[in-house]
């Protein structure tokens, strides 16, 4: 059974320009599933939608077969939310913030201290027990902020940027509590500009992009949708490319054959032009996907084959 | 280790009601008692004008001052929810949070006003227990005072919550709190008897002021005609009905 399903979700805040263009997806028991596009691509009105914060104009939203749009108050004890640049409460400890928060789920006192030590545990915050929260690092605070959704036993997690701002090493200990969410058999649905972070995390990306789902697939589908399975990126002002590319201003970026990407760096190079060549990643599949980032200027694909 | 909310075996109301309390312990209790600064802050504007006409006026006017204190603070920490509801919705994004659990709009801002209360409270108790001190006060005048406080913080901090969820800048906030606590506070006749006024019977305009001519009457500190004392306690409990029902139906929780 689908933990999350939504048919043809549309959003207008104004009436005449459109948030989200019938949204269509599903998210299954125990799987991370990510939400990847540019600014103001719809990613965080559809959290909203789903998460019951906000109506949709029109479609269906389903959280366990329930109306979600219709019933919100049944669907809410299902579900956990830790919203875009969230923060804890500054002047309370770490076990005070998921404690009282699982009291405002409807724990009681008891199960909400067992499932407050619980998570801490698991979240290795047992040390920070007693610290108020604005002693701690930006990274420790969003994982007691996962923390608290890893405690309200939610069947279904949404989770807006998470890791934005973070340095690596604060990243790479919220993705630990992600995957403890995931084992615990909770759904997640995660919103991330940080490609390495979907492909690292999600069982399933949805590609989002002016308001719609371009593309779905594991990690591995979408980076098989780009060609080859190597990128040469090359600096220059006008490039005539029999190669299939993208163009990012005076950035090009070449999909290719690893086969042919040394002698093809070597020839751009003698026209005197930067290279560097690499291994194919998500990263450069989603540019291809998309036709390039929006907010990083025009974006042209295309062969000239 | 698993556990479930318990949201079939508790009642509906005892939910609802224990959440208002979490949030009144967490941004009343726990604030209040880790950040005393914001209980002096709190306690600055109401106690300065006290002291003034009091000092200025001298011991006659020590019973209005210690009224118009107890007034003007419940006024100002119930519209200074303004800014909470505002910070915490725009900058922690804890609102947002709360919507994915049972708690509804009403026990939030019931919370949200309960801490505001146990902010006003030690500076009410110190002023009640003055002014019973001095013998202002018995206690037979609990109970009109006791129900002009309420109806007064219900209106304010319901009020100060319902303007929060429509605002989009948390510096806005602050500065609406600072005007609205100056307006209800001070250009009404909350430290002064209303009788100053060519009309009197605007003391029943603000919830502040209403409360302060109710609570100056039941006292003895003075003497109004039934009728202003009337109008101002139909006024406070139409402004308690009305901003709760604002409240209610009109602040922002899930949005179109």
């Amino acid at each position: 059974m689908s933990v999350l399903t939504a048919r043809g979700v549309y959003k207008t805040y104004d009436g005449r320009r459109w948030a989200l263009r019938g949204v269509d997806l599903e998210i299954g028991k125990a799987r991370i599933a990510t939400l990847l596009g540019p600014n103001g691509a719809g990613k965080t009105t559809f959290v909203r939608i789903a998460s019951t914060e906000l109506l949709p104009t029109k479609g269906e939203v389903e959280i366990l077969g329930v109306d979600a749009v219709r019933h919100p108050s049944r669907v809410r004890p299902l579900i956990s939310i830790i919203p875009q640049e969230a923060r804890p409460i500054s002047f309370i400890t770490v076990w005070e913030a998921i404690y009282s928060y699982l009291l405002l789920k409807g724990f009681s006192r008891g199960d909400a201290k067992r499932m407050a030590e619980w998570a801490m545990e698991r979240l290795s915050l047992e040390p920070y027990r007693g610290t108020q929260l604005f002693n701690l690092s930006g990274g420790l605070k969003r994982r007691v902020l996962v923390a608290m959704a890893l405690a309200s036993n939610a069947s279904l997690i949404f989770l807006d940027e998470p890791t934005v701002g973070l340095d690596i090493i604060s990243r790479r200990s919220v993705w630990d509590a992600l995957a403890e969410l995931r084992r615990s058999g909770a759904a997640i649905l995660l919103t991330t500009h940080y490609v390495e972070e979907a492909e690292l995390l999600s069982d399933e990306v949805f590609i989002i992009d002016s308001g719609t789902v371009i593309r779905r697939g594991s990690p591995k589908e979408l980076l098989s949708l780009a060609p080859g399975d190597a990128v040469v990126e090359a600096y220059g002002d006008s490039l005539e490319l029999d190669e299939p590319h993208v163009r990012l201003g005076n950035r090009y970026i070449i999909y290719v054959d690893s086969a042919v990407a040394g002698s093809l760096s070597t020839e751009l190079i003698g026209r005197g032009m930067t290279v560097t060549a690499r291994r194919k990643a998500l990263e450069d599949a989603v540019i291809y996907l998309l036709g390039g980032w929006r907010d990083e200027g025009e974006a042209e694909v295309g062969s000239d084959e | 280790m698993r556990g479930r909310p318990r949201w079939a075996a508790m009642s509906r109301i005892t939910t609802q009601l224990r959440g208002s309390l979490v949030i009144a312990w967490i941004n009343g209790w726990l604030a209040m008692t880790r950040m005393p600064v914001w209980l002096a802050s709190s306690l600055t504007a109401p106690a300065s004008i006290a002291l003034m006409i009091i000092f200025f006026g001298g011991y006659q006017y020590l019973g209005i001052g210690l009224i118009g204190g107890i007034s003007m603070l419940i006024g100002v920490n119930g519209v200074g929810l303004v800014g909470d509801g505002a910070f915490y919705r725009l900058e922690l994004k804890f609102q947002n949070m709360l919507i994915a659990t049972p708690l509804t709009p009403v026990s939030y801002t019931l919370g949200l006003a309960l801490s505001s209360l146990v902010y006003s409270s030690p500076g009410i108790a110190v002023m009640l227990g003055v002014l019973a001190y001095m013998g202002f006060i018995t206690p037979l005048d609990a109970a009109p005072i006791a129900a002009a406080l309420f109806a007064e913080w219900l209106s304010s901090s319901m009020l100060g919550f319902t303007i929060s969820t429509y605002l989009r800048d948390t510096r806005y906030a602050w500065a609406i709190g600072n005007i609205m606590g100056f307006a209800l506070g001070t250009l009404f006749p909350v430290f002064y008897r209303a009788t100053i006024l060519p009309i009197p019977y605007l003391a029943a305009v603000s919830p502040v002021s209403a409360a302060s001519v109710i609570i100056q009457y039941a006292s003895g500190v003075s003497h109004y005609a039934e009728p202003l004392v009337l109008a101002a306690a139909l006024s406070l409990s139409l402004q308690a009905a009305l901003f709760t029902l604002m409240a209610m139906y009109k602040s922002k929780w899930r949005s179109d």
